[in-house]
């Protein structure tokens, strides 16, 4: 086959891979609508976005933030991302809403892509650079995160960003470029702006392939990534500008290690959710390719086993701090909210495992298989099919686990109907400044969004960087759980100037006093529930639907 | 052998780039105040996501010539959020504020902006030349 015709049947295949992942990641999409945006961190973006394109400026304070006004620690945090959005929006004469709702479309796109580019820097092959797509397209849960449709989050920039940026690593690990070290000073600053997790992720990564090279000792080219590193931050003056400071980051790391400290650990990953979101198939590919390349002395893919290494290291951290005594000693590291938020890695580790597994197959495999087939006489082109029947049945249970996951997401995660009528009461029976308190930890921040209400608590970053967060978490855990006097929770509510406490079912509840968090969702518990709630002095129903119900205080 | 010579000589004066800068920028300041809202969808893309990092690209060509079809593109792409990003800063701290003419005429004005630069250079540099 000529060489055009090749290459022109490659790219063919990868929009093939990018059309199945558009099919099984896009569920929601096609389902729900362009316009319908799931899960918490939407709508989040989505009052960032609209604020944006209503006012014309990069806001710098949330004012429905729990977040003291002068700590301007709120919509700082992904800037960049709101600000991109928003001018999609502008631009493209969509919605906040459309423009959040279609922006995981296209950097699922740019993901994808990447990671071909990335393989094939990597392995030289093309069945590897096709592969580390097709494995992408399987991942669920957190790893999905960055490619899920319709969950518009500011990872989705920032894993496409960190791979671009990755790519240039590369670039740049094999060949010394004043322009290459520029350009990638530039985008590994720009990552900030996406998110500051990014930022440290990336870094943390390019610290660990410079290390890589340093074992090599090419040391011109160790130099051209240290100083792509030093000139990245330029960032922080961006992030400065943008309304954050670094002071803030450290309270977060006290809030984000308050919050993986809930029990059931929802936010840290351990190794069982890592094998289960990302199949086994893929890990033990990406295991076989650590080791050939550990054992032959791969130099070649060394990069990559130092960005899976450095990040795996971050999953064994997050389990140390949650699981094990040693906690408060990475609480004690300085920003550590990454490390123990575990579940913020998955954007970026997963890609690196598909990128090894797929370099198995096709650098590994492959080119030995095809010698042997020589040997027997078999045409090269059978034994090529053999594989690629093999790769595809052996994956496509996990593809259609990822479809069925993507399924159950677009239905069990759009809220915003559920409790529409709960919102219209809201919006039409409460005044601009009241402040809400709901039970379930995550419905404040689609009153927050829907109707404009400030909230009391949340698990939203903006909303869990206070300083009295022991005292807003016992505040919520008393109002909604009858382990407290009641005239302490008058008290408090009264502190507060609480106005409306809402209560909606299926909800997961906070216990600050044994430090979990509490499923509701049973509807036989909730007649007793409720006849306990009614019975408290100072609290009036004024709303009820089937799963929801307000009380005035 | 001579078509080939000027096809190249074409390329590395960044011609590339203008011609598909000018016209698409001419489109994206008509298109954008009109209610064609896929041709306005497809225009925003290419503005937010490829043209601009693709200039930039070509002002240094010579110094990225080792760079394939689709790392250029991907670098293209990373290179676009960043100055999109820059963008809503520099409009946001010159009080123009982030609306669809600012933006339309930011995107338009910097791309073309962009795209004649390798022009003028080789022509600053032919001058220079004895």
């Amino acid at each position: 086959m000529r060489p055009s015709r090749y290459r022109a049947l490659v790219y063919l295949t990868l929009v093939l891979i990018i059309g199945l992942g558009g099919f099984v990641r896009g569920v929601s999409l096609i389902t729900n609508g362009p316009s319908v945006l799931l899960d918490l961190d939407a709508f989040h973006s989505l009052r960032a976005v609209d604020s944006i394109m209503s006012n014309g400026k990069v806001a710098s304070f949330d004012p429905l933030s729990s977040a003291p006004n002068g700590t301007r620690y709120t919509f700082a945090t992904s800037q960049g991302y709101y600000g991109f959005i928003s001018s999609l929006g502008l631009v493209a004469g969509l919605s906040p809403s459309e423009s959040l709702a279609i922006s995981p479309v296209i950097f699922f796109v740019l993901e994808l892509v990447s990671l071909f580019a990335i393989s094939l820097s990597f392995s030289k092959s093309n069945v590897a650079a096709l592969l580390a797509p097709l494995f992408a397209i399987g991942l669920t849960g957190w790893s999905a995160i960055s490619i899920l449709g319709a969950d518009p989050v500011a990872e989705n920039l920032g894993a496409a960003m960190f791979l671009i940026s990755i790519l240039l690593a590369t670039l740049l690990s094999n060949r010394f470029s004043y322009l290459l070290i520029g350009l990638l000073a530039f985008l590994d600053g720009i990552t900030i702006q996406a998110h500051p997790i990014t930022y440290y992720f990336l870094n943390l990564t390019l610290v660990a392939v410079t290390f890589t090279i340093v074992r090599q000792r090419t040391w011109k080219l160790a130099k051209g990534l240290i100083l792509a590193m030093i000139l990245s931050l330029y960032s922080f003056l961006l992030f400065a500008l943008s309304g954050a400071s670094l002071g803030e980051g450290e309270t977060f790391s006290q809030a984000a290690y308050w919050l993986a400290s809930l029990s059931p650990h929802i936010y840290t990953i351990d190794n069982s959710t890592l094998v289960a979101e990302m199949g086994a198939p893929t890990i033990v590919l990406a295991g076989v390719a650590i080791i050939i390349a550990i054992r032959h002395r791969a130099s070649t893919i060394y990069p990559l086993l130092a960005w899976v290494a450095v990040l795996y290291s971050v999953v064994l951290i997050g389990e140390i701090a949650v699981f094990t005594p040693y906690g408060r000693t990475v609480e004690s590291i300085p920003f550590s909210a990454p490390l123990v938020l575990s579940h913020r890695i998955m954007p970026y580790l997963p890609p690196a495992l598909c990128v090894l597994a797929a370099t198995t197959i096709g650098e590994f495999t492959l080119p030995s298989l095809i010698s042997l087939a020589k040997r027997v006489r078999i045409s090269d082109k059978i034994i090529g099919a053999a594989v690629i029947m093999i790769v595809l049945a052996a994956s496509s249970s996990q593809l259609y686990h990822a479809y069925q996951y993507s399924t159950i997401y677009a239905n069990s995660f759009n809220l915003e109907p559920r409790y529409s009528h709960l919102y219209d009461w809201i919006s039409a029976h409460t005044s601009n400044d009241s402040i809400f308190i709901a039970n379930d930890v995550s419905i404040g921040v689609y009153i927050k969004a829907i109707d404009g209400r400030p909230v009391f608590f949340t698990t939203s970053q903006e909303d869990i960087t206070v300083t009295d967060l022991i005292q807003r978490a016992s505040v919520q855990t008393c109002v909604f759980l009858p382990i407290c006097s009641t005239n302490r929770t008058i008290s408090m509510i009264q502190s507060y100037h609480i106005s409306y406490a809402v209560i909606v079912t299926p909800a997961l509840l906070i216990n600050q006093n044994s430090s979990s968090l509490v499923q509701f969702s049973d509807q036989g518990q909730l007649a007793n529930y409720l006849t306990w709630f009614r019975s408290r002095p100072n609290f009036a129903q004024v709303y009820n639907d089937s799963n929801s119900f307000v009380f005035s205080v | 052998m001579l078509r080939s010579f000027k096809l190249r000589s074409l390329t590395v004066v960044g011609i590339r780039g203008i011609v598909l800068s000018v016209p698409l920028s001419i489109l994206l300041v008509i298109f954008s105040f009109s209610q064609l809202m896929p041709v306005r969808f497809v225009l925003a893309l290419i503005f937010l996501l490829f043209l601009p990092g693709f200039d930039v690209l070509e002002i240094f060509y010579n110094q990225t010539i080792f760079l394939a079809g689709l790392q250029r593109f991907l670098i293209s792409v990373g290179l676009s959020i960043g100055i999109a990003i820059i963008d809503d800063y520099v409009l946001t701290f010159l009080a123009v504020g982030i609306n669809l003419s600012s933006l339309v005429a930011c995107l338009a004005g910097e791309t073309v902006i962009f795209s004649l630069i390798p022009l003028v250079s080789r022509k600053v540099r032919a001058m220079r030349t004895p």
